[in-house]
């Protein structure tokens, strides 16, 4: 997929700005506060229905504004032409998505059909942060991949919410709910969970040396780094969801106790890990700064070669205040190995170097964003 | 004041209560019955009470009805052997439009969701139950296909199954002259999980 152009209007701080984007590397400069990374987070749109950066709608609304648009023209591998149009609406307090002038019944039918691969100071929490953030990783990652991991996966979320608020029901004693209302609930947990950890545990295993490799390429020292999906029961052997629903079936029975002085579901997808580590230690809390910076950055280019291999479009690569603290030899480097990559937009405050040596496909193009504007620098 | 007639205002507030009327056509409809002839909007008025004062609820399935026990239970040539459960009175007249069901229903009044408040307390089960007798061969479960309606489906099948009756769900899958490609992943993989022998 190539992004040929984004129009925003009354977004964050720009009323009304349109950015046409080269084919290859592109570069947003300008100072801070700008209006660099709502371009990106716009872009970010397209791919996921919704900003990387905040939660809300409400939050990239221009201020005194009462809707903001987002508009995108996009080539696709096929080499069709498709025009995205965002539209949220203050007071209708919703947000309605067309393509191609016809409007999504479904906003989720938009994810995974322009992928895209998001790395932003704030990614820094997937190998810092807590599990959450590391779910939130390949649940983004699998959602973009396939429509039925989403589907399974907002339907795992109402099953445990629903199921929570039976288990809160006999909390501290008062009562509680009767084995036989809870089942079915455990039933559909433990099917749609099953689902879920399959999918994810196959993922990591094609991810997994991919990331070995583009860690390799980018750490050049002999740094090991490993990662592993962490679940509540021992995963079985055999692949599938068979094995996979009994074991979490089990694991559920075993907590049932607990569950219910607890008020909540306490196994389950929800609950589980990914486990990163560097040189046999827990990258959590053993790896530097650097080393995680790597890491992160590894992790982000092997998600954009396993998007780029298993969807039909090649994903936009939208890096977010990369090269703050790299220095030349490292964003010389990271420049030409995102040049092989296709398309992306990245932001930073000054010009990154770069020698120009070694970068492929389109030659970069720099666009100045200032106060809400954005221009090419030619 | 922004209306004119009390009267007027009290029929907007009234129509801007039904679902789906927002406020403008709530406006609308109040406008057009003033239009109306006195003997068309008395039988409208006479209508709206006459769903409050006849209708009652089914004894025996809990579906809407005049009489009771309602025209499908009490139907001759009904099959007594086939108990099809569903959510709701609407879904009655849903299946009843295919012409291909001939059985009887049990309306439920809706699924199990605790985070409505809804246990099978607040459902006909307990009546469902009682109607499983030796002369009932199967039991259909017809809930939506959402989390509450497999959860419910669940929740039927480990109660009936012991008393005898086969049970059985309906299919879920591609609507007839849906085109397979178009057809979303999920709908797809039920349809694919849920294939039967040719």
């Amino acid at each position: 997929m190539n992004l040929a152009s984004v129009r925003v209007r009354n977004f964050r701080n720009h009323r009304d700005s349109v950015v046409e984007f080269g084919s290859g590397i592109n570069f947003l400069i300008g100072g801070n506060g700008q209006g660099k990374t709502s371009i990106l987070e716009a872009i970010s749109y397209f791919g996921l229905t919704k900003s990387f950066f905040s939660a809300s709608d409400l939050t990239t609304l221009r201020k005194g504004a009462g809707e903001f648009e987002i508009e995108g023209d996009l080539l696709t591998g096929s080499g069709t032409r498709e025009h995205i149009l965002i539209r949220f609406d203050r007071e209708a307090g919703e947000k309605k998505i067309g393509v191609n002038r016809s409007l999504l019944e479904r906003q989720n039918h938009l994810i995974g059909r322009f992928p895209v691969v998001v790395l932003s100071p704030e990614s820094g929490r997937i190998t810092a942060g807590a599990p959450a953030e590391r779910r939130k990783f390949l649940d983004m990652v699998l959602a973009q991949r396939s429509r039925s991991y989403l589907e399974d996966l907002l339907e795992y979320r109402r099953v445990l919410r629903q199921r929570n608020r039976l288990l809160l029901e006999g909390k501290g004693g008062r009562g509680g709910v009767s084995t036989e209302t809870l089942r079915p609930w455990s039933e559909s947990l433990t099917r749609t969970g099953a689902r879920i950890i399959d999918r994810r545990r196959q993922f990591v295993t094609e991810f997994l040396p991919a990331f070995v490799r583009v860690h390799g390429g980018i750490a050049q020292d002999h740094e090991e780094v490993t990662m592993e999906y962490r679940t509540t029961p021992t995963l079985p052997d055999e692949p599938g969801t068979q094995a996979l629903t009994e074991m979490l079936s089990m694991a559920l029975a075993r907590t049932e106790r607990e569950e219910r002085r607890r008020g909540a579901t306490l196994v389950g997808p929800h609950r589980d890990d990914l486990l990163l580590s560097i040189n046999g230690m827990n990258a959590q809390d053993h790896a530097s700064q650097g080393q995680h910076k790597t890491m992160i950055l590894a992790m982000k280019i092997a998600e954009f070669e396993y998007l780029a291999g298993a969807l039909d479009e090649v994903p936009v690569l939208l890096l977010d205040d990369l090269f703050s603290e790299l220095d030349e030899a490292r964003s010389d480097r990271i420049i030409r190995l995102v040049s092989t990559l296709g398309q992306s937009v990245i932001t930073a405050t000054t010009d990154p170097f770069f020698n120009g040596e070694g970068v492929q496909g389109d030659p970069p193009r720099t666009i100045i964003v200032e106060d809400g504007t954005c221009r090419i620098r030619e | 004041m922004l209306y004119t007639s009390e009267a007027l205002h009290q029929l907007i507030e009234e129509f801007a209560q039904l679902p789906g009327i927002g406020r403008k056509t709530a406006q609308r409809l109040a406008l057009f019955v003033l239009k109306q002839s006195k003997d068309d909007v008395a039988r409208m008025a006479q209508a709206l009470v006459n769903v409050k004062e006849r209708i009652r609820y089914c004894s025996t399935c809990w579906n809407i009805t005049e009489v009771d026990p309602c025209a499908i239970c009490s139907g001759p040539k009904r099959e007594k052997k086939v108990i099809c459960v569903v959510e709701e009175p609407n879904d009655v007249i849903a299946v009843e439009k295919t012409g291909e069901f001939r059985g009887l229903y049990h309306v439920l009044g809706g699924s199990l969701s605790p985070l409505d408040g809804i246990g099978p307390e607040e459902l006909k089960v307990r009546e469902l139950l009682s109607r499983i007798t030796q002369d009932v061969e199967e039991v259909i479960l017809a809930m939506n296909p959402n989390v509450e309606g497999e959860a419910t489906t669940l929740y039927l099948t480990r109660l009936i199954k012991p008393l005898g009756p086969r049970v059985t769900r309906i299919a879920r899958g591609i609507p007839v002259g849906g085109d397979l490609e178009f057809a979303d992943e999920a709908t797809l993989s039920r349809a694919i999980e849920g294939r039967i022998a040719v």
